[in-house]
């Protein structure tokens, strides 16, 4: 398998205003390298403001890169790109209620790229694909995504949210791209009709051996979507590896803490009501960020205080440190390099233990 | 010493004007430090249930019946309020999003000691103390400093816990929750939840928890009730409805929720959509989405109510504790496996 | 039912009882406006004579023969209104017209792009609103010269900011929809997106101010003809007719009322017009 998108050494930084005339540069992602491969369906989690949104965009060509770039089959993409490449990429958006216009049916909304994309008739090119093509295309577009005629003249407003994605979908195959970027796709929707979304986009890998990125802060459904998963954290991968090994043996902190928060549907967690997040600052003691690693006061696992830092104050050292419950002094000092063991990437000091 | 619930939910029942019925004579109670989780998929009518309780009634949308009692003391028994009325006495609530509590234009210290001040009569400087304590309460550092920050200063999450102090600055007896964590990534999600069943436990507070969650209730909730197109299909200690689920679509709506733990496999939505309201039925309205389907599903089936915690559910082919209808053969093995054992025949294969 | 109390600051929305007991008002102005566009239409037909007919039959009271009298050159009042009206509407469409055309397109290439042509709007925009501006519009048509070109030129230049601004709001609103992006990774062009996707979505409020400018346009392009920097001499047009009735006001009611008043009907039932859109525009 080769890989058909190439993230190198990625950085993307975006102007903020900070007070009247000062402007500071902030930094959402920060040197990532990922590889996505032909036909494979690889997640990206991480709290919200980590920057993977930003890293979506990136990839995709809508918010060009500072520095670093992405290879798409081996060839580095210009900072503009031609519409030929854009299409080859495509985006699937997170609110179901903003990702298709409003004023347009469902029909026509396929028909728009298709007009531009197939073949034209023979008699006139200049007018572009005949109207009955369209229609034949927008059908099996469609069915494709598990909607019917019924559903091709409402509007997004007549729709529900799973079938408005399930539109934005349909409306990025209609260029036929090689890759579809999930940013939180499923995230507004339902449990039962996103395991459908889901389903669908698992298909769609196996019938047009489309790659996904796919996005979420949900590593349950990671879980149950994707080959690989990426940890991100604050701007910087932490770790990579299969899914199957990173979630049952990770070996960054960070991703067992991310493992740790996520609510069991079959177990109340043990010791209390709640999982011991945060220490054992209760109610009118917030667990506070930095402080040493005392055991979860619940008996559950140790997790994190407070919020993530923002990416205007990136500490030095390992930027997991002041929020790690095994950070030690080296954490504070010396960024930590790649560690690899079969097929697992980790970037931190005490990696597996 | 018989204890009283602090809030009772009886009968209510809402409708679009002139229109369809949207709730149908729902029933439930919570008693002190007691927390109900109400679970569905959107649309069955869940939040809607929580803001009628509160009063909040959406444009268009009218009370058609029920009452809503509340306990004013502890020990006495609940006491009807008039509808609209219960906002000020002893309920609060927290919303999914934390925007729709804060006024963007004030300062959040300010505007929760303004409530303390209504609510107390409280001093000004007392007021201020009062709301710096809520809000170290709920886990907001510095919270001398935050009391000058305006809300969209703060992150999602921070914001969510001054959503809570200000629900908590009116001293509520029952705390009413709307999918408070449904905005927020998993490791705020788990301090948020944390932090309501610390403030349920140490203040004795009645809690309703609303959430699309299975799994979030399952972490807060004593007692839950399942709803489904505008009626509570089952309910019950939480072990006990979500272990041995009695009702086809409580099955389903677990089996939906991807896992960390048990086999990878694809994912198990439910089939087919939920009906509008304007197509709720007499009979069982999940029978159309239902594998289990037999002719008594067509029949008339009731909602059941929550006002007890005994395990209960409205699906025609489980055991009935109250009813003394034909027990009609329950068929153990169907839905009544444990948590993660999915039986190969029910699991879909994996596309290949 | 009653109104819940709001909680916490939290607004209950309520069925405006306002927009009920005010619908006749709205209505009446749907019904006044239709009626004079078509009348405005249909004029030459309507008209019982030449409005620049000259006659011996100066200054008659309204009759049979003369429905609103006749003025002091003897011409039929009724007929000069009714092309009056056609002189006002046209020129009231273009003068709140041209002056969108231009902030649309400004407002919208600015707010799309953002920027320095976004900066420099906002800047222009700030500066505009502190202008008085009918003081301008007045001393403006004086340097260009009387005339409807000039008056078009003067509302174009003073009226576009408002659009730009209106425009830009919404157009940087829309933009961050996730539609638009899609759009232009299916391979649209930037002005594609723009004028098929943002700009579609992003006009409600600017033809919502649209109607209401234009009842302002009608009542500008009335005040600068009365003051003679309009249209051109004889031409019927109600502020012209309004200031060659000045010297009759005493003697010959008729020759300043019927024009005065369709100034004030059709202005102000414009502008509810323009109303009437903003509140379906929220409620939708």
């Amino acid at each position: 398998m080769s890989a058909l998108i190439r993230v190198h050494s990625l950085v993307v930084d975006h102007p903020v205003r900070a007070g009247f005339l000062r402007r500071r540069r902030l930094r959402a992602v920060d040197g990532v390298d990922l590889e996505l491969m032909r036909g494979e369906i690889l997640g990206l989690v991480g709290e919200s403001g980590c920057g993977k949104s930003t890293l979506a965009r990136a990839i995709v060509g809508l918010t060009p890169p500072t520095a670093g770039g992405v290879l798409l089959d081996g060839v580095p993409v210009p900072g503009r790109r031609p519409p030929g490449m854009r299409r080859r990429i495509q985006m699937i958006y997170q609110d179901p209620g903003s990702s298709l216009d409003p004023r347009r049916t469902v029909a026509q909304t396929l028909a728009e790229p298709l007009r531009r994309t197939l073949p034209a008739g023979k008699p006139a090119r200049l007018a572009g694909p005949s109207a009955q093509k369209i229609a034949h295309r927008t059908r099996e577009l469609l069915e494709m995504v598990g909607l019917g005629e019924r559903q091709a003249h409402a509007l997004p407003r007549e729709l529900s949210g799973g079938q408005r994605q399930r539109v934005a979908i349909a409306r990025a195959l209609a260029v036929e791209p090689e890759v579809l970027v999930a940013d939180e796709a499923v995230a507004a929707l339902d449990a039962s009709v996103a395991g459908a979304v889901l389903n669908l986009l698992s298909d769609l890998r196996e019938r047009l051996g489309l790659s996904v990125l796919f996005i979420s802060h949900d590593l349950a459904t990671v879980r149950g979507l994707c080959d690989r998963v990426a940890v991100m954290y604050l701007g910087s991968i932490v770790e990579e590896g299969p899914v199957a090994r990173v979630f049952a043996r990770p070996g960054h902190p960070y991703t067992r803490v991310l493992l740790d928060a996520v609510p069991s549907r079959d177990r109340r967690r043990s010791g209390g009501a709640v999982p011991g997040l945060g220490g054992p600052g209760e109610l009118g003691r917030p667990g506070e960020p930095g402080e040493p690693g005392e055991p979860g006061g619940l008996g559950g696992p140790r997790g994190l205080g407070g919020e993530p830092p923002s990416p205007l104050h990136v500490p030095p050292g390992c930027r997991f440190h002041p929020r790690c419950p095994r950070a030690a002094a080296v954490c504070g000092t010396s960024e930590p390099s790649e560690e690899r063991r079969d097929g697992q990437r980790v970037w931190c000091h005490f990696a597996w233990r | 010493m018989t204890s009283y619930p602090l809030l009772e939910v009886d009968g209510l029942r809402l409708a679009r004007k002139g229109g369809a019925t949207l709730l149908d004579g729902l029933s439930f109670a919570v008693a002190a430090g007691q927390c109900l989780g109400i679970v569905g998929e959107s649309g069955c009518g869940k939040s809607l249930t929580l803001r009628a309780t509160m009063g909040l009634l959406p444009a268009g949308v009218e009370l058609a019946g029920g009452e809503i009692r509340l306990s004013h003391q502890a020990g006495s028994a609940p006491t009807a309020v008039p509808p609209g009325q219960a906002a000020g006495r002893g309920l609060a609530m927290v919303f999914q999003d934390s925007h729709a509590s804060l006024d963007p234009t004030t300062r959040v210290g300010a505007f929760i000691a303004d409530i303390v001040r209504r609510r107390t009569g409280a001093w000004r400087t007392a007021a201020r103390k009062r709301a710096v304590e809520l809000l170290a309460a709920v886990g907001v550092p510095d919270p001398g400093l935050r009391f000058h920050a305006y809300p969209h200063e703060l992150s999602g999450g921070m914001r969510q816990r001054v959503a809570i102090a200000l629900a908590l600055a009116t001293d509520p007896r029952v705390l009413l929750c709307d999918e408070p964590t449904t905005a927020l990534d998993v490791t705020l999600q788990a301090e948020i939840l944390r932090l309501l069943d610390a403030a349920r436990t140490e203040r004795g507070l009645g809690m309703v928890f609303v959430s699309h969650d299975i799994a979030v209730i399952r972490q807060i909730a004593d007692v839950v009730a399942v709803m489904y197109a505008g009626q509570i299909i089952e309910a019950g200690p939480v072990a006990d409805v979500l272990d041995r689920s009695r009702h086809p679509y409580t099955r389903a709506l677990i089996d939906a929720v991807p896992t960390l733990d048990g086999p990878i496999g694809r994912f198990r939505p439910i089939a087919g959509a939920p009906p509008a309201p304007a197509d709720y039925s007499p009979s069982c309205r999940f029978r159309d989405r239902c594998a289990h389907q037999v002719a008594a599903c067509s029949g008339v089936v009731p909602g059941i109510d929550a006002l007890t915690i005994e395990h209960r559910s409205s699906c025609v082919r489980s055991p009935r504790t109250h009813s003394s209808r034909d027990p009609s053969p329950y068929d153990h093995s169907s839905y009544d496996h444990s948590p993660g054992d999915h039986s190969p025949g029910v699991h879909e294969p994996e596309a290949t | 039912m009653t109104t819940p109390p709001p909680l916490l600051g939290n607004t209950v929305p309520v069925a405006s009882r306002a927009g009920r007991a005010f619908g006749w008002t709205r209505s009446a102005a749907v019904g006044l406006t239709a009626l004079a566009v078509l009348a405005a239409l249909l004029a030459p037909v309507l008209a019982p004579a030449d409005p620049a007919q000259l006659t011996l039959d100066q200054l008659r009271p309204p009759s049979a023969a003369h429905l609103l009298g006749t003025d002091a050159l003897g011409r039929d009042v009724l007929s000069r209104l009714l092309f009056a009206l056609r002189t006002d509407l046209l020129l009231m469409v273009f003068a709140a017209g041209l002056p969108m055309l231009l902030g649309t397109l400004i407002g919208a290439v600015a707010g799309y792009r953002g920027g320095v042509l976004d900066a420099a709007l906002r800047w222009a925009a700030d500066i505009f609103q502190a202008l008085p501006v009918y003081v301008l519009l007045i001393a403006l048509v004086f340097v260009l010269g009387p005339g409807t070109s000039s008056l078009l030129v003067a509302f174009s230049v003073l009226g576009w900011v408002v659009y730009a601004r209106l425009i830009r709001t919404e157009v940087r609103r829309v933009r961050e929809r996730d539609y638009v992006s899609a759009g232009y990774l299916l391979g649209l062009s930037h002005t594609a997106v723009l004028s098929r996707h943002v700009l579609p979505n992003a006009l409600r409020q600017s033809l919502v101010y649209l109607a209401t400018d234009m009842g302002m346009a009608l009542q500008g392009i009335a005040v600068l003809s009365f003051f003679g920097l309009g249209v051109k001499a004889g031409t019927p047009e109600l502020g012209a007719m309004v200031a060659e009735a000045q010297v009759f006001l005493r003697s010959h009611w008729w020759l300043a009322a019927f024009p005065g008043l369709t100034i004030v009907i059709l202005g102000s039932s414009i502008a509810a017009l323009g109303d009437r859109l903003g509140d379906r525009g929220e409620a939708g």
